[in-house]
C-alpha cells in the first residue's frame, strides 16, 4: 500500500464532475439516474453537477444543478451532491433556501460550489452590464457572508412541536440577521431550517489571486485549476501554507481525466499526481458514454486494493466523508 | 381539454396541514415540512387518488409570529428543491412549485422549471404569485414592496421573457431570444433544451383586476378566493370571458377554489375530527378597554378571542367563558356578519342555539377568526358539495387543503374520490404521463423564429 503524505495515511477522496457527454441523453432522468448510482457503486464522496460551460458547444447543455441533485437525491444514498451555482445572478436569499433545503432532502449531503460572474459571465442572461472580476468577487463575498448568517438563523432546537402545549417554535431560537452591507440588506430570518450539515460543504476553484483568496477564507473543498503538474504543486502547497496561517481546514482537489487504459495505469497515473501535488482529493472527468461504468469496473478495484480509496463510506454526511465536523452557530447562547 | 367537463383536483400541501392546529391532530406528522420521505409519501397518496397535482406554496420571509395563525407557513423546504425530490419518487401527478417573480429573476425561474420539468417528464408548474407579502422586502434589499401596478408589469414582461427562454433550445436549434423590454434585456439561449411539455404549465391566483387579466392571459389553472357559491359563479364567468379576448377558449383554463375537507364515514365522525381540530387552537386573551375601542368595529379582525366576537356580531358577550352555550337571544339581536357567521357554524358543525347540539362561544371565536370554509360531512355529502359546485359552473374542481396530515388526504382519496369517479365526473386513470395530459391541454408550437444556421 502506498501512502503520501498529504493524505496522512487516509485513502484519497474522490469527486465525479458530471458532464453531459457522459451519458448519451443528459435530459432523460433516468440515465442521470444510472449515472448517480454508478458514482456512488464506485464509493465517490461527491458527484458536481455545474452549470453549462458558456463557451461549450450545443450538446453541452444540461438540467439545472439544485433541481438535478435534488432529483438524484432520493435516488442515492450516501454519495455527496454539489451543485453550483453562481453567486453573482442569485439573490442571496434564494441561494441560501436552495442550499440549505438541498442538505434537507440529502440528509447532509449537500454542497455548493461557488462561482461568479467573473469566470462564467452569464450577465446578458440576467440584463446586467459586465462587471469586474473585482465586483464579482466582492459580491461573492458579501454573499457567502450572508448565507452563513440566514444558515445559523434557525438554531438546530428552534422547533419545539409539542402537541399537548401547543408550543410550535422556541421564538428565542430564531434569529434575524439584520445583515446591512455594502450590497445587500437582509433581515431574516431564513424560512428553512438549520439543515443537518448546519452550513452545506462550500467548494470553490482557486483559479487566481483573487479566487484563491476567497477559497482559503470560506472554502471547505478547494480545487486547483488546471495546471501542469509542476505548478499545481506549488500553488497546492502554498493554499495549504495559507490555509494554516489562517488556521482553516479545507480538502484540497485537483483535476483528472483518467482517459482509457489498464486500471492499473490509471491507478499509477491517480496515485503519482496526487503523490506530486500531496493532495486530498481528485475529481475525475469523464466525458463519454461508458467511461464511468468502465471506471468503476476496473479502476475502482484496484484503487481499492492499493488503498487509495475506501471500500465503502463510513459516514452519512457529505461533512462525515470529508472529516469535518458541523461549524458552530454564531447565534446559539 | 376535453369537450367532456370532467374535475380536476391538487392539494394544497402546507405540510403541517391548512388548519393552524392542523400539527396537534394525535395522529398528525408534526416533523413533516421537512421530512422529504414523508412528503414523497404524501405525494404517492395524491397520484394514486389520480390528483392533477400537488401544490407547494411559498413565502418568502417568516415570523415566528406565524406559530399560532399559519404554522406550516413559518418555515419549508424551498420549493424547487422539494418539486425535484417529490418527481424522483412518482410518475404522474403534476407538481406546482410557487415562485414569486418580483423576487426572482426570469432567466433563473426558466432554467429552474425547464430543468424540472425533464426530470419529472413533463410534470412542472409553475405557481406565478407576486405577493402581498410586504415582510418579504426586507429579505430582498428593498425598502419597500411595490406596488400592485409595479408588480403586474414586472410580471407581464417576466412571463414573455420566461416563455422565449422556454422555447430557446429546441432540437438542436439554438434561438436567440433577444428579448429587449422596459425591465429586462437578455440575449442569448437557455442552457436547458425545450421542457418536454413546451411551456411549464402556469398557475396563478389573485382577485384584483390585473391578476384577472394576467390569469385569463397566461394562466392555465387558476387558484381562485371562493368564499360562497356566487361570488366563485361570479369569478368564473369573469375569467372565462376574459379569456376570449386573448384567442383562448374556456376549456383553456381550469379554475380551482380553495376546499377544506374533514370527511369521515359518518357526518357525526366528521364533526367530531373538526371539533377536535378547533380544539387545539389556542386563543387570544381578551382585549384591553383600551384596544377593544381602538380596534372599533373594523380592527382587530383574525384576534381569537370574545373581544373580536363581540365587535363582529354587534353584541357585547365578553363576560362569557368560551364554553359556554350561546342564548338564543345572542343570534336574534347579532348584525347580519353576526348572522353570517352563525349560518356558516351550523353549515360546519350543524349545531344551532336551540337544538339538541348547540353552538359555544367557542365557535363564534373561531369563525369570527376565520375558521368559516371548508366542507364538513359524510363522503356523499362531500361529494355532493363539490359536484354541486362543479356543475354550477362555480369551478373546474377544487385545490383541496389538507387540514392535517397524512389523515385527511387518504380520507379524501379513500371515501370521496371513490363516489366521484362513479359518478362519472372524474378521472380513473391518468390519460397520460404530463401535467398538460391531466388538463387536456396540447404542447404549445415554438414562438421563436428558427435559426437561419443550426448553430451556436
Amino acid at each position: 500500500m502506498s501512502l503520501s503524505s498529504g493524505r496522512a495515511g487516509n485513502p484519497l477522496k474522490f469527486g465525479y464532475v458530471f458532464s453531459p457527454r457522459d451519458v448519451s441523453n443528459a435530459f432523460d432522468p433516468d440515465q442521470l439516474t444510472a449515472q448517480a448510482q454508478l458514482a456512488e457503486a464506485g464509493v465517490f464522496d461527491f458527484i458536481r453537477f455545474q452549470e453549462r460551460a458558456l463557451s461549450g458547444v450545443n450538446s453541452d447543455a444540461r438540467t439545472e444543478p439544485f433541481t438535478t441533485a435534488s432529483f438524484l437525491a432520493t435516488r442515492t444514498r450516501r454519495i455527496g451532491l454539489i451543485a453550483q451555482a453562481s453567486t453573482s445572478y442569485y439573490e442571496p436569499f434564494n441561494l441560501a433556501r436552495l442550499i440549505a433545503s438541498l442538505d434537507h432532502v440529502t440528509h447532509g449531503r449537500a454542497g455548493w460550489e461557488l462561482v461568479t460572474g467573473a469566470e462564467r459571465p452569464a450577465h446578458s442572461h440576467f440584463s446586467q452590464a459586465q462587471r469586474s472580476a473585482e465586483a464579482h468577487y466582492a459580491r461573492a463575498e458579501e454573499v457567502v457572508e450572508i448565507l452563513r448568517k440566514l444558515w445559523d438563523s434557525w438554531e438546530a432546537g428552534a422547533f419545539v412541536r409539542n402537541k399537548t402545549t401547543g408550543e410550535y417554535v422556541d421564538g428565542a431560537k430564531i434569529h434575524a440577521i439584520h445583515h446591512n452591507g455594502d450590497l445587500f440588506r437582509i433581515k431574516g430570518p431564513l424560512n428553512v431550517a438549520r439543515s443537518p450539515q448546519g452550513h452545506a460543504v462550500v467548494a470553490l476553484t482557486a483559479r487566481d489571486d483573487i479566487s484563491t483568496d476567497l477559497a482559503v477564507r470560506e472554502a471547505d473543498l478547494i480545487f486547483l485549476d488546471a495546471r501542469p503538474a509542476v505548478d499545481l504543486r506549488s500553488q497546492a502547497d502554498q493554499i495549504r501554507t495559507r490555509l494554516n496561517s489562517a488556521g482553516r481546514t479545507a480538502r484540497v482537489f485537483a483535476d483528472l481525466a483518467p482517459g482509457d487504459g489498464e486500471p492499473g495505469i490509471i491507478a499509477d497515473r491517480i496515485e503519482a499526481l496526487a503523490e506530486t501535488v500531496k493532495l486530498d482529493g481528485i475529481n475525475l472527468h469523464f466525458g463519454a458514454p461508458g467511461a464511468l461504468a468502465a471506471y468503476v469496473g476496473g479502476v475502482v478495484p484496484e484503487l481499492q486494493a492499493r488503498g487509495l480509496l475506501a471500500r465503502d463510506y463510513t459516514g452519512v454526511t457529505l461533512r462525515d466523508h470529508l472529516g469535518f465536523a458541523e461549524p458552530a452557530n454564531r447565534y446559539a447562547a | 381539454m376535453s369537450d367532456t367537463r370532467e374535475l380536476h383536483f391538487g392539494l394544497m400541501f402546507w405540510a403541517n396541514g391548512t388548519h393552524p392546529s392542523g400539527w396537534r391532530m394525535p395522529t398528525a406528522h408534526e416533523t413533516a415540512p421537512f421530512d422529504i420521505e414523508f412528503l414523497q409519501k404524501v405525494t404517492q397518496i395524491a397520484e394514486g387518488a389520480k390528483f392533477d397535482f400537488l401544490f407547494l406554496g411559498d413565502r418568502l420571509a417568516s415570523d415566528p409570529a406565524l406559530q399560532t395563525t399559519n404554522p406550516s407557513q413559518m418555515s419549508r423546504l424551498e420549493p424547487f428543491i422539494s418539486a425535484s425530490s417529490l418527481a424522483a419518487a412518482t410518475s404522474h401527478i403534476g407538481i406546482v412549485v410557487t415562485a414569486n417573480p418580483t423576487y426572482y429573476d426570469p432567466y433563473n425561474i426558466a432554467h429552474l422549471t425547464a430543468s424540472l420539468d425533464h426530470l419529472s417528464g413533463g410534470r412542472a408548474s409553475w405557481n406565478l404569485v407576486t405577493g402581498a407579502d410586504e415582510i418579504a422586502a426586507a429579505n430582498f434589499s428593498r425598502d419597500e414592496h411595490w406596488d400592485t401596478e409595479k408588480r403586474y408589469d414586472w410580471a407581464d414582461e417576466f412571463v414573455e421573457v420566461a416563455k422565449k427562454l422556454w422555447d430557446s433550445r429546441d432540437g438542436g436549434d439554438v434561438r436567440d431570444v433577444a428579448h429587449r423590454g422596459r425591465y429586462f434585456s437578455i440575449d442569448g439561449a437557455l442552457d436547458v433544451e425545450r421542457p418536454p411539455q413546451g411551456h411549464i404549465v402556469i398557475l396563478h391566483a389573485g382577485t384584483s383586476d390585473r391578476s384577472r387579466e394576467l390569469g385569463a392571459r397566461d394562466a392555465d389553472v387558476i387558484f381562485a378566493a371562493g368564499p360562497n357559491i356566487a361570488v366563485a359563479k361570479a369569478y368564473y364567468g369573469d375569467i372565462k370571458t376574459r379569456a376570449k379576448k386573448y384567442g383562448r377558449s374556456e376549456n383553456d383554463i381550469a379554475i380551482l377554489p380553495g376546499l377544506q375537507v374533514i370527511v369521515a364515514p359518518t357526518t357525526e365522525e366528521a364533526v367530531a375530527i373538526y371539533d377536535q381540530l378547533n380544539s387545539f387552537v389556542i386563543l387570544d386573551s381578551e382585549d384591553t378597554p383600551e384596544e377593544h375601542k381602538r380596534y372599533g368595529a373594523l380592527g382587530g379582525r383574525g384576534k381569537r378571542n370574545l373581544s373580536n366576537v363581540s365587535r363582529t356580531i354587534g353584541v357585547d358577550v365578553r363576560d362569557h367563558a368560551p364554553d359556554d352555550l350561546v342564548d338564543p337571544q345572542v343570534r336574534a339581536d347579532a348584525n347580519e356578519d353576526g348572522q353570517r357567521l352563525f349560518e356558516a357554524i351550523t353549515r360546519l358543525t350543524r349545531r344551532t342555539v336551540t337544538g339538541s347540539a348547540r353552538i359555544t362561544y367557542r365557535d363564534l371565536i373561531l369563525a369570527a377568526s376565520g375558521q368559516i370554509g371548508g366542507v364538513v360531512g359524510n363522503p356523499v355529502e362531500v361529494a355532493d358539495h363539490i359536484q354541486h359546485w362543479f356543475e354550477a359552473k362555480a369551478c373546474d374542481g377544487f385545490n383541496i387543503f389538507p387540514a392535517y396530515n397524512p389523515d385527511t388526504v387518504t380520507a379524501f382519496a379513500d371515501l370521496v374520490v371513490p363516489i366521484l369517479q362513479e359518478r362519472g365526473l372524474y378521472r380513473k386513470e391518468y390519460s397520460g404521463p404530463t401535467f398538460r395530459h391531466h388538463l387536456g391541454l396540447k404542447r404549445p408550437e415554438n414562438t421563436l423564429a428558427r435559426p437561419s444556421v443550426a448553430a451556436e
